[in-house]
């Protein structure tokens, strides 16, 4: 019985195909098969653009074989092929129509090039080429898919290692540097312009390896960490976290001036997340218009310490960034009161209104006399600690992560607090909350306050890190942009947000071909999560409180509400 | 002294009067009931008491002091707490955060003490913690704090619902239904924690329950509700015997008759000459479903024979909804089979499996609550595409709950507890099912109604539509079903016919409430 699919298994199978070469035509007609053949990850032997398509191949087999199909391994493995057949089917079908009729008046993207790339230069004589490549893709997916977990991980991470190295040698090479044993490691693995195969080969076994040493140790560590006594468990914990803050501090160095500018940029919509999430994430109040305090913390900044023609005061950056942050925070007030009975989604709309209000005010001729209009404030000097500029990227890094951590830390006191669990409670159910006692008023406002302080703070190091600030910084994408990572990563979730900003915001940053395609990546980015993990990258742990503390009391109930 | 008077209480909405020049006294420490038929005001006073609704006419007196028209936290803090008929907890918070947020009116600490650290603070919130876990512990949900309250069973909810009042250390606790589906041993469990909120803790306690077991055992005072108007006052001597409350909302059948008591046993059955078996129309076998690492259900086998009624008794949290939800593929099984009439249901979707012919009566009542009561009913026809027959089950629907032709143009969610039950029946009969999952139809339901919900089952059945149903008030199930499975802790323990289980001892003591 298992070695034969049933009807249901074959649909199952086609259908997966079928959405995935939908995918793979999708991927090569917008050009970003085209656009990342440049990128190689492995040189002569795969681009990150073929790497692309492979992968819609792969996903087809092994969700193919995980589906209610059922059975054993040969029907697995057959659904496996079926399915990424399919998708090579798709693949050659786009080859044929795309080489009979000129497609190219209709989609830019499909170019001859384009089809010498499906077909590895063969032209119409290779439509056969995908589909075979599809349907070794599908069963090898499919097989791994019915391995055991202890043998399935290794492999997987052993071919994102190589992806990821590949896809990020140039950066890698910068940072292994010209000298020392640095280079010598760049020697081996790579060539000028990419990992060599010899270099992925080493690179997958490596990693290979650790990843297995791992699954077979890994009980046996846990059982000798929990059997140290209690004092060197805390100095194993500092010792990770030590080692942890150095390699982050060590980073801008290791990285250059490109990665720690990438990493400003993470930081600071991390901040921004941070922000955003006490809002949207604690409170559920969706507001769309969060860029405006963005805006007033940078413009702030800006008025207090330009030494050019719209500088006011000339503070310093210390001085400026606590008044931004009362600024932006009584701005969220003020936005707080008119919508604090708005609920949902007319709340959204409210708040965006507000958002684009602000800009506008921001470009009007009434402010140009002190806010500049659309040519803004120039002239905003660095900031200087103990006589030292922190002028460069990589001293602005630092920067950012102190105010991470410390944005971090608040954020996780107040979410622990009388007034945390305050917000959660509205969130879930706003009349319930107000018949407990909390007064929606003060808990609302103070909830579009300190999210406010946090983007107007944010705002502020925007400010010092471009140098001036314009009306044009502040459209209402960078809400939207602020606010993919939360969902993203999980709502409400602290770590959700770094993890958020780190793939929404590094990662495109890095792939610097992206840039055509990043609002289809963030598009595809959040109905992905919304389809298969709905509840974030990293979602706020359940927090288990009673175990601990449970049993010192256990036994006297009689003192209720003594 | 009275702590709670209102005067002359008036509540419109529209043209409908749901409160209606009401004066009402609740004597300090003392337990107080408010009993009624479905829409009869109940909830609606209660929200008038609690600054949901501002009262049109009248004024309410909390300790001598008018509390209309404050807002529901100004009331709070001023010593009134409340449960919920939909239970209305904070559904992705842990029954402890629950109660936490429960103590916000008497916590102090503001948040820059919070984000600092300040010894106050963390002192203040130590001790909330301690007397968190101690609320807990008092309820009777020990070792479950960590828990989301959405994955709590129903009855738990409603114990954690009374501990989070509990935590704002009310002088005056509202209670909407407490009991409500809870089994009879739990309820007389939570008649016994209700007794000992005013006996200890010197709460007075205002009630409105529909079980009479409850509302005669415990009340020192009754007052009979109807059409928003006091019908009845007085202790449950009198009021059990009162003519009009009889007519109103008692019903007849169970004027003089015992709690416990079928209505008419041995009656129900299959057709007593059909000696062979009936033809399986739903098989379980060996279910088991997992929420997360929860092992729900640990092997769940049953059948329903074509036309028959099964029912399934069990504690709550034994796995009966579970086992409703895995039938219906909400809940899909990791191991084991759903055979509908043979076929396998493990592939299909729940509206595939809805368009089969199985449909649910969910528990707690989740109708569609922006539409109205109309709306819904077409809603659950939406897979038939019959107009004679969906008129004719209209038509039945109305007949059998004439309340919803009344309100045909209402909002579901503005509906009373009661209704809103009717119209979750209702809107299952309008998909003119082949099987029929009920899940506590009975529940929030007045007494009169109680029984003819029950005959309608019956009646339905009889047409031809296979029924399985869980249900708390397992004397009434099991006067109506032909066969019964016991469900514990996620495995059937017993089974057979409905005479045989009523007669179980184990049955009798556990579900049926006698003999303790
Ligand atoms: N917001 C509203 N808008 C319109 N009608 C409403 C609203 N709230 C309640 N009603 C109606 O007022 C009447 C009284 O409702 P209420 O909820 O007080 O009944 P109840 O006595 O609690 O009944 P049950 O026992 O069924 O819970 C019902 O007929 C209900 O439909
Ligand atoms: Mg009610």
């Amino acid at each position: 019985m298992p070695m034969r699919m049933d009807r249901q298994g074959w649909w199952n199978a086609v259908r997966k195909g079928l959405i995935w070469g939908g995918v793979a035509v999708f991927v090569a007609m917008v050009g970003m098969v085209e656009t990342f053949a440049e990128r190689q990850v492995i040189i002569g032997v795969v681009s990150f653009g073929m790497t692309l398509l492979a992968l819609a191949g792969v996903a087809a087999g092994f969700q193919a074989a995980r589906g209610p199909a059922g059975g054993g391994r040969v029907s697995a493995l057959l659904g496996g092929a079926v399915a990424g057949a399919v998708v090579g089917a798709a693949v050659a079908g786009l080859l044929l129509v795309g080489s009979v009729l000129n497609l190219r008046t209709m989609f830019v993207s499909a170019s001859p090039r384009l089809f010498s790339l499906l077909s590895a230069g063969q032209g119409l004589h290779g439509w056969y080429l995908p589909l075979l490549a599809g349907t070794a893709l599908g069963m090898i997916a499919a097989g791994a898919s019915t391995l055991a977990a202890r043998l399935r991980r290794p492999i997987l991470t052993g071919l994102m290692s190589v992806l990821t190295v590949g896809v990020f040698q140039e950066l890698l090479q910068i940072m292994l540097g010209g000298e020392g044993v640095g280079a010598v490691i760049r020697d081996v693995l790579f060539e000028s312009e990419g990992l060599l195969p010899r270099g992925a080969l080493i690179l997958f076994l490596v990693a290979w390896a650790s990843s297995s040493l791992w699954i077979w140790r890994r009980a046996a560590v846990h059982v000798w960490v929990a059997r140290r006594p209690a004092s060197q468990q805390r100095g194993l914990r500092l010792l990770t976290l030590g080692i942890g803050v150095s390699a982050l501090l060590l980073l801008p160095h290791l990285a250059g001036p490109f990665l720690s500018q990438v990493l400003v940029l993470v930081g600071l919509f991390a901040l921004l997340g941070l922000g955003l999430n006490i809002v949207v994430g604690f409170a559920g109040l969706l507001d769309l218009g969060y860029v405006a305090f963005f805006a007033m913390g940078a413009y702030t900044v800006g008025l207090l310490t330009s030494t050019g023609e719209h500088g006011i005061f000339h503070f310093s950056f210390w001085t400026a960034v606590p008044i931004a942050m009362v600024v932006s925070l009584i701005g969220g007030v003020l936005l707080g009161i008119p919508v604090l009975r708005i609920r949902g989604d007319y709340l959204a709309i409210a708040t965006m209104g507000f958002g684009e209000i602000i800009r506008l005010l921001v470009l009007s001729d009434f402010l140009r006399p002190w806010l500049g209009g659309s040519q803004g404030i120039l002239a905003i000097p660095k900031p200087t600690i103990v006589g030292l500029e922190l002028s460069g990227p990589e001293q602005l890094f630092y920067l950012t992560l102190v105010l991470c951590g410390l944005v971090v830390f608040v954020a996780s006191r107040l979410r622990d607090s009388r007034l945390g669990r305050a917000w959660m409670a509205v969130r879930e159910d706003e009349d319930v909350a107000e018949a407990m006692g909390i007064n929606l008023v003060n808990v609302k406002l103070l909830a579009f306050g300190l999210g406010a302080s946090f983007g107007g703070l944010s705002g502020a190091i925007f400010a010092v890190m471009v140098g001036s600030v314009f009306p044009h910084s502040f459209q209402l994408l960078i809400s939207i942009k602020v606010l993919s990572p939360i969902i993203v990563g999980g709502m409400g979730s602290l770590p959700g947000v770094l993890v958020g900003s780190l793939a929404l915001v590094g990662l495109p940053e890095l792939l610097r071909e992206f840039a055509d395609f990043r609002f289809l990546v963030y598009g595809a980015a959040l109905v992905a999560m919304m389809q298969l993990r709905p509840e974030g990258l990293w979602p706020e742990p359940v927090r288990k409180r009673e175990l601990h503390e449970s049993e010192q009391d256990a036994a006297e109930p009689e003192k209720v509400l003594a | 002294m009275a702590i709670l008077t209102a005067r002359g209480t008036t509540k419109r909405f529209g043209g409908l009067l749901a409160v209606h020049q009401l004066d009402l006294d609740v004597e300090d420490k003392s337990i107080h009931s408010i009993i009624g038929p479905n829409g009869a005001g109940k909830t609606t006073f209660f929200n008038c008491v609690t600054g949901f609704y501002r009262p049109e006419e009248g004024e309410i007196l909390f300790q001598g002091m008018p509390i209309q028209g404050l807002t529901p936290d100004r009331v709070t803090q001023l010593g009134i707490a409340r449960t919920y008929q939909n239970i209305r907890l904070f559904s992705n918070m842990t029954a402890l955060e629950n109660i936490l947020v429960g103590q916000h009116p008497h916590l102090k600490s503001g948040w820059p003490g919070a984000v600092v650290g300040t010894p106050s603070t963390k002192h203040e919130e130590r001790a909330a913690h301690q007397e968190a876990l101690r609320l807990l512990l008092f309820v009777g949900l020990r070792g479950k704090g960590d828990f989301l309250a959405k994955n709590l069973p129903y009855g738990d909810q409603r114990r954690l619902e009374i501990a989070r009042a509990l935590a704002s250390r009310p002088n005056l606790l509202l209670l909407d239904e407490p009991t409500a589906g809870m089994n009879p041993r739990e309820t007389i469990e939570m008649m016994a924690f209700i007794r000992r909120l005013r006996d200890e803790l010197g709460i007075t306690i205002l009630l409105i329950e529909h079980q009479m077991r409850v509302v005669m055992g415990i009340s020192e005072c009754i007052t009979v509700l109807d059409y928003g108007e006091k019908i009845a006052e007085g202790p449950p001597i009198t009021i059990q015997n009162d003519a009009r409350v009889i007519e109103a909302y008692l019903g007849r059948g169970s004027a003089g008759r015992a709690p416990g008591t079928p209505i008419r046993p041995g009656e129900a059955g299959l057709p007593e000459d059909s000696s062979r078996a009936p033809r399986t129309m739903l098989e379980v076998k060996e279910v088991h479903t997992y929420y997360g690492h929860i092992h729900a259900l640990k092997g769940v086998s049953l059948t329903v024979g074509e036309g028959e009624i099964v029912t399934l008794i069990g504690a709550n949290g034994a796995g009966k909804s579970t086992t409703l939800n895995t039938i219906s593929g909400l809940l899909r099984p990791r191991h084991g089979h759903v055979r509908l009439a043979g076929e396998d249901l493990g592939v299909y979707k729940p509206h595939e499996i809805a368009a089969k012919g199985v449909v649910m009566v969910p528990e707690g009542r989740r109708i569609f609550s922006q539409l109205t009561v109309m709306e819904n009913l077409q809603a659950g026809a939406y897979a038939r595409s019959d107009r004679d027959g969906f008129a004719r089950d209209l038509q039945r629907v109305f007949t059998l709950l004439p309340r919803l032709a009344e309100r045909r143009d209402q909002v579901g969610g503005t509906l009373s507890g009661g209704e809103q039950q009717m119209l979750a029946i209702g809107r299952a009969l309008m998909a003119s099912p082949r099987l029929l999952l009920l899940d506590e139809p009975s529940m929030g339901l007045a007494p009169i109604l109680v029984e003819q919900i029950f005959k309608t089952v019956e009646d339905i059945n009889r047409q031809g539509t296979t029924i399985l149903l869980v249900e708390q008030n397992a004397t009434m199930a099991l006067s109506i079903a032909h066969r019964g499975y016991v469900l514990e802790t996620g495995t059937i323990t017993l089974k057979g016919s409905a005479v045989e289980l009523r007669e179980h001892p184990e049955v009798k003591r556990a579900y049926l409430g006698e003999g303790t």
